[in-house]
């Protein structure tokens, strides 16, 4: 009877534990510094919630951090609190205050700024333009949009005007039965309006004008809390704040690019790493600049809940190395030759194997087309294949960490080393057959 | 002197035959070979048309979601940079470890148990000959194993068209060491501990803590449990092997020469230490 008691007890407590673990209100209300920082390739947005006392930024940047009443929600599946809805945006109502070792290092006031993207040399090249700057920039921007606004409408109500007229008058010579001359007509018209100066929308683009508190500070470890007008800290705004920056030089990794799955590229980080490949195959490869953090720092400046280990350092790529060159040697490093980054173009066929072909890209070919990707396509040559490689810049100076390998590995392990791993297996044979011809010796004796 | 000389290296001899006529020697050998074969065939049926790709091995597939998910994914980004052969030197340098310490304990309690080694003490020998003598011999079986290993995973490796350098000599330096540190260690235990079962449950509860612990520091887990353990690990660590052994790797890929020989000379000195103390406590148990 006691037994059953104590069970039907036991079951019990779990079972209101489980559904009270499984009826928990999953949304709560809290206070979170919304964080954007800029690692190198373009901006983050993460953000702190309740728990997670630490906050990440980069050394020497300017770091947006906007202090927000938020709703979160409790995802049990991810482990993590999701950011549902920003009930009150706090940032004119109170002072950023920055303390190193205890004490005050800078007192923050909220500052408007926008986030620039200018796409130049490099493929992205972002920043922050702050104060009334930013408020005059993003003033011009605004206006060179609607510049190219209006431009555009005048080109596209150009263009539909001469169009209405040509059919008007390929009708006209169609009715007279003058199908050479509505031809040649056409081919005209067409000819004209690709000629015509298409309106171009501004390269660089800005973000919506913004407030916040903009942290720029040295490596270092600091502490940060938000405060209203009456110098009181706000609930869950304490924090401790990390400022690191990156390791060692600038290195170089590469996107691979595989022919058969031209979508599924692989990121080779590690230097003088062995890149690995079946050799069913050839592929491109895109060298980029990267840096080298650490982990567990460089994940949780991208996602405030991430993880990473502190143990190690991960290179993080930055930008595409501008105007690269690659050297290749087939021969163990003995000799190296250069070969050429090249334009290509994914074309859809039906004949083909893959549904596609990767082609060089002709200008002439395909004027009204962009290349698809830009890179270096190295032959890989069967099996037992291996080619070392070093990028260069522009000055043809190697790039640092830049060296790695290539290697096509054979299909299998052949059977013969399975057979060779037993092989002390025999000796362990002879040993128990010498033992025991030993005592059946003595026996004997 | 040269008596003492001459009957140590009797029993070095009489030791190394010992563990390499033992069957259990073989079998050991056996499974070393094959985990390599394994490992190499898994990985080389893992690798894609760009890349390694883990869930083409049901093998690496494993290693890849237990690895990442313990020590993060930059773990799996490191270990198998070059290829496969990192991961089989490790896996065969924690076999080699669990081996010959079962066997190098299990064979000098016995002898202590048995009343073997005080009949050694008529002759020529003294705790100091006896010790040394018997580490000497598993650091032997320890080369000889390890030269098996390489020559193995470099036919395999040519063979297969897998990189393989110098380099791994580092990392058969830095097992070396850490093997000799553990192997001192487990003689000192057959010097303090009479039973036999019981210097094999305190060496491997030792161990086993230790190297779980500095699993632990090394892990991406982090939360309550693992705050705890961090402080409990900053002061393990400084008396681990395993410690030392993480950061003369982790020195190494840095090309941080002063954390290296700090690394090497702490294994060295914890090596030297516990021949010292086991020295000392056979001494003072067969006064």
């Amino acid at each position: 009877m006691i037994k059953k008691l104590s069970l039907a007890t036991i079951f019990l407590f779990v079972f209101s534990v489980l559904s009270g673990a499984e009826g928990r209100d999953p949304y709560s209300e809290g206070f979170s510094f919304e964080i954007v920082t800029f690692p190198g390739k373009y901006y983050f947005e993460t953000y702190s919630v309740y728990g997670n006392e630490t906050i990440y930024l980069l050394a020497d940047r300017n770091n947006i951090i906007t202090p927000k009443n938020v709703l979160f929600e409790e995802n049990r599946s991810l482990n993590k609190l999701l950011r549902r809805l920003d009930i009150l945006d706090m940032t004119e109502i109170g002072t950023l205050e920055i303390s190193k070792s205890g004490k005050i290092y800078q007192k923050l006031e909220q500052e408007n700024y926008v986030v620039y993207n200018n796409p130049g040399f490099f493929e992205y090249k972002w920043g922050v333009f702050r104060g009334s700057k930013a408020i005059e920039e993003y003033r011009l921007y605004l206006d060179r949009l609607r510049e190219y606004e209006e431009k555009l409408q005048i080109y596209t109500a150009y263009v539909e005007n001469l169009k209405e007229q040509a059919a008007l008058v390929m009708m006209q010579l169609i009715g007279d039965k003058r199908f050479e001359e509505a031809q040649k007509y056409k081919k005209f018209i067409e000819d004209s309006i690709e000629k015509l100066h298409t309106p171009q929308k501004p390269l660089y683009s800005l973000s919506k004008p913004n407030a916040g508190f903009i942290i720029n500070l040295e490596k270092g470890e600091y502490e940060i809390c938000f405060k209203d007008g009456r110098g009181n800290i706000f609930e869950g705004s304490e924090k401790k704040l990390i400022i690191f920056t990156n390791i060692g030089e600038i290195g170089a990794g590469y996107d691979v690019i595989p022919e058969v799955k031209w979508t599924r590229r692989e990121y080779n980080s590690e230097p003088s790493a062995v890149i690995y490949v079946d050799g069913s195959t050839d592929i491109y490869l895109i060298p980029y600049f990267q840096k080298k953090f650490n982990d567990e720092y460089f994940s949780k400046l991208t996602d405030n809940q991430g993880s990473g280990n502190n143990n190690f350092y991960r290179w993080e790529r930055i930008e595409r190395v501008p105007e690269p060159r690659i050297r290749i040697s087939r021969d163990n490093g003995k000799n190296y030759e250069s070969i050429k980054e090249m334009p290509y173009i994914v074309e859809q066929t039906e004949e083909a194997r893959l549904g596609y072909n990767i082609i060089p890209f002709d200008k002439i070919k395909y004027p009204t087309r962009t290349p698809s990707f830009s890179a270096f396509n190295i032959q890989v040559r069967g099996k037992k294949d291996r080619i070392m490689l070093y990028a260069s810049d522009l000055k043809n100076k190697q790039l640092n960490n830049s060296k790695r390998e290539i290697r096509t590995v054979e299909s299998r392990v052949p059977a013969v080393f399975f057979i060779a791993s037993f092989l002390p297996m025999f000796f362990a044979l002879w040993i128990i057959s010498k033992k025991l011809r030993g005592i059946r010796y003595r026996d004997s004796e | 002197m040269m008596l003492r000389w001459n009957s140590s290296k009797i029993l070095v001899r009489k030791r190394l035959l010992d563990s390499i006529g033992s069957f259990s020697f073989y079998v050991f050998l056996t499974i070393i070979l094959l985990s390599i074969t394994i490992l190499c065939s898994e990985f080389i049926s893992s690798v894609g048309t760009a890349g390694i790709e883990y869930d083409k091995s049901p093998v690496f597939g494993i290693i890849q979601k237990y690895l990442s998910s313990t020590f993060g994914e930059i773990i799996i980004v490191k270990l198998f940079a070059r290829g496969p052969l990192e991961l089989i030197y490790k896996v065969s340098l924690v076999l080699m470890i669990i081996y010959f310490s079962v066997f190098t304990l299990i064979e000098i309690s016995g002898e202590m148990q048995s009343g073997a080694y005080e009949m050694l003490l008529y002759g020529p020998f003294n705790p100091a000959i006896y010790i040394v003598s018997s580490f000497i011999s598993v650091i032997i079986n320890f080369i000889i194993v390890s030269i098996v290993t390489l020559l193995f995973s470099f036919i395999i490796a040519a063979v297969s068209n897998i990189f393989l350098d110098w380099e791994v000599l580092l990392i058969f330096i830095n097992s070396l060491l850490l093997f000799s540190c553990i192997i001192s260690f487990g003689l000192f235990i057959a010097a303090v501990v009479k039973k036999i079962a019981s210097a094999l449950l305190i060496f491997t509860i030792t161990v086993s803590f230790l190297f779980i612990i500095q699993m632990i520091m090394i892990s991406a887990i982090y939360g309550s449990a693992k705050k705890i353990i961090s402080y409990l690990g900053i002061v393990v660590q400084w008396i681990s092997p395993f410690f030392y052994f993480f950061q003369s790797s982790q020195a190494y890929g840095e090309g941080n020469d002063f954390m290296l020989l700090f690394a090497y000379i702490a294994l060295i000195l914890f090596t030297l230490i516990f021949l010292a103390l086991s020295t000392f406590s056979l001494r003072k148990r067969f006064e």
